[in-house]
Order: C-alpha cells, then sequence, then structure tokens
C-alpha cells in the first residue's frame, strides 16, 4: 500500500477536466457536477493502465444512464438499442478517459492500456488504493468515476 | 474515396462514419472491420482508398495491421484513430507508414483538416 504522503499520479482535478472534455466532445453536452451518491442497479466500465504507473479507472452509472448514453452516443433511440450496444458505448467511454489519462503519463511510451470491461457488478482492484474520484450528474443521474492506483 | 474503419467498438465505428460525412470529405463508400485482422482481410476485396483504424484492438492490434499492410507492399493511406497517443506511438505509428494519429475525442474540424490534408 502507498504511505500517506503518497501524491496521486493524477488527482481529481485533472481526472475532472479529462472526464468533462471527453463528455463534452463526444455529446456536444456539458457534465455538471454532483455528489458520490449510490447508485441502483449499476453498470460498471473498468479500464487498466499497466507499466512504470499502475491504475484502474473505473467509472459508474444507472443501467438507465447507460442505455441513455448509449442511445445518444450512437444516434439511436432506446427502442432500437441492444444490450452490447449499452456495453459497448460504456466501455468505449471508460477506453477514451482511460486513454487520456494515459497520455499525460511521463513514462516514455512505456505504460499500456488494457481493453474496456464492463460488468453489473463492482470490479475488484487487488491492492488498489483510491485517489480520485468525481462525480457528476448527466441527465439528472449521478455518474461516479474512480480512480485506483497500485503501488 | 472509399474507407475502411477498423474498430472494436461499434459506437466507436459509428462516431468516425458519422464525423467523417459530417467532415464534407467526399465519401463514396464506407466499410466497417471490428479489428486489425477483420480489416486485413477485407482490404483485398474491398480495395479502400483511405484506412482509419482503431490502435488498441484484439486479435490485431491497428499497429499490427499496418505493418502487415505495408509488408505485402499496400500503400493505402493509413490513419490512427485512437484514445491513447503519446509520442513514441506517434513515432512508430509515422515508422510503419501511418499519415497522422488522430486522438479520441476528436470533433468534426479537426477530423477534416487531417483528412483533408491527406486527401489533398
Amino acid at each position: 500500500m502507498f504511505t500517506e504522503q503518497h501524491t496521486p499520479t493524477i488527482d481529481e482535478h485533472t481526472l475532472q477536466g479529462i472526464i468533462e472534455f471527453v463528455w463534452a466532445t463526444l455529446l456536444d453536452e456539458e457534465l455538471a457536477a454532483g455528489a458520490a451518491a449510490p447508485i441502483d442497479d449499476a453498470v460498471f466500465s473498468a479500464i487498466s493502465i499497466g507499466g512504470p504507473w499502475t491504475a484502474t479507472l473505473e467509472v459508474r452509472v444507472s443501467y438507465a444512464l447507460a442505455r441513455r448514453f448509449a442511445a445518444d452516443l450512437l444516434g439511436l433511440s432506446d427502442a432500437e438499442l441492444a444490450g452490447e450496444d449499452v456495453d459497448d458505448a460504456l466501455g468505449e467511454l471508460a477506453n477514451v478517459v482511460g486513454g487520456n489519462v494515459k497520455g499525460l503519463l511521463d513514462d516514455g511510451g512505456a505504460s499500456t492500456l488494457s481493453l474496456p470491461i464492463v460488468s453489473r457488478t463492482q470490479p475488484t482492484v487487488a491492492g488498489g488504493q483510491l485517489t480520485a474520484t468525481c462525480a457528476f450528474t448527466a441527465a439528472g443521474e449521478p455518474m461516479i468515476w474512480e480512480l485506483f492506483e497500485r503501488p | 474515396m472509399r474507407v475502411l474503419v477498423a474498430d472494436d467498438s461499434k459506437a466507436m465505428r459509428m462516431i468516425v462514419i458519422r464525423t467523417l460525412r459530417q467532415s464534407g470529405v467526399p465519401i463514396d463508400e464506407v466499410q466497417e472491420a471490428v479489428d486489425g485482422a477483420d480489416a486485413l482481410a477485407q482490404v483485398d476485396t474491398f480495395q479502400p482508398t483511405l484506412i482509419l483504424s482503431d490502435w488498441n484492438m484484439p486479435n490485431m492490434t491497428g499497429i499490427e495491421f499496418l505493418a502487415a499492410l505495408r509488408g505485402r507492399g499496400d500503400t493505402t493511406p493509413f490513419g490512427f484513430v485512437t484514445s491513447e497517443s503519446n509520442p513514441d506511438m506517434r513515432e512508430r505509428a509515422i515508422a510503419e507508414g501511418a499519415a497522422f494519429l488522430l486522438t479520441k475525442p476528436f470533433d468534426g474540424s479537426r477530423f477534416a483538416d487531417v483528412i483533408g490534408s491527406l486527401v489533398g
């Protein structure tokens, strides 16, 4: 585990800026700040960065918000959405944010980005320490991002 | 212009194609591939005039796809559209013969700039 003096490699302000930029570019709408409230019927999307700095980035939203995001991203109605479209869209959201986080690392290109994993249960990040939490509200629903660093 | 779009995300393929059509670049036909191996298999039959590819894909990554393509003498203009980039990736992409590396998310004007400069 990290010592108490550990300074996050990616702080909350930086992560927040990346998420807001990605959301605004993908959906052409602004994200509002929110609270890290419990989410019923949640769906999770996680992506990991490996190399000199190892971390896992997770986003969780309600399944309803995930469907709304996927529909907006794909330009489809809710009725036209397949379950795999929701997983695909939420996975790509984590992928794009994770890629932009990775792009900030001064690692000489040594880091790698995993493929995203979408699940209905919260992924376990073995040995990970929560170093950043960013909470937003989208379409009236919470969206929580968490960054776990591993020593 | 015949464009082959390779990305394991259907959502991102749709965004790339939508943005491509909005960019004002004349598009005759677009074909989609779900990874590098699928894209490589489609090149001979589709004969694209531009290839846009993700980097990080299962089965065959974008850079492996590009290397295989150039390895068999195919010089089709090739650009990466990827969620991650760093100087090392850009160097590798250019060394393998890519024309550009565009980082997601991108907007229409950025897309039009890089494609427009490529097709003149």
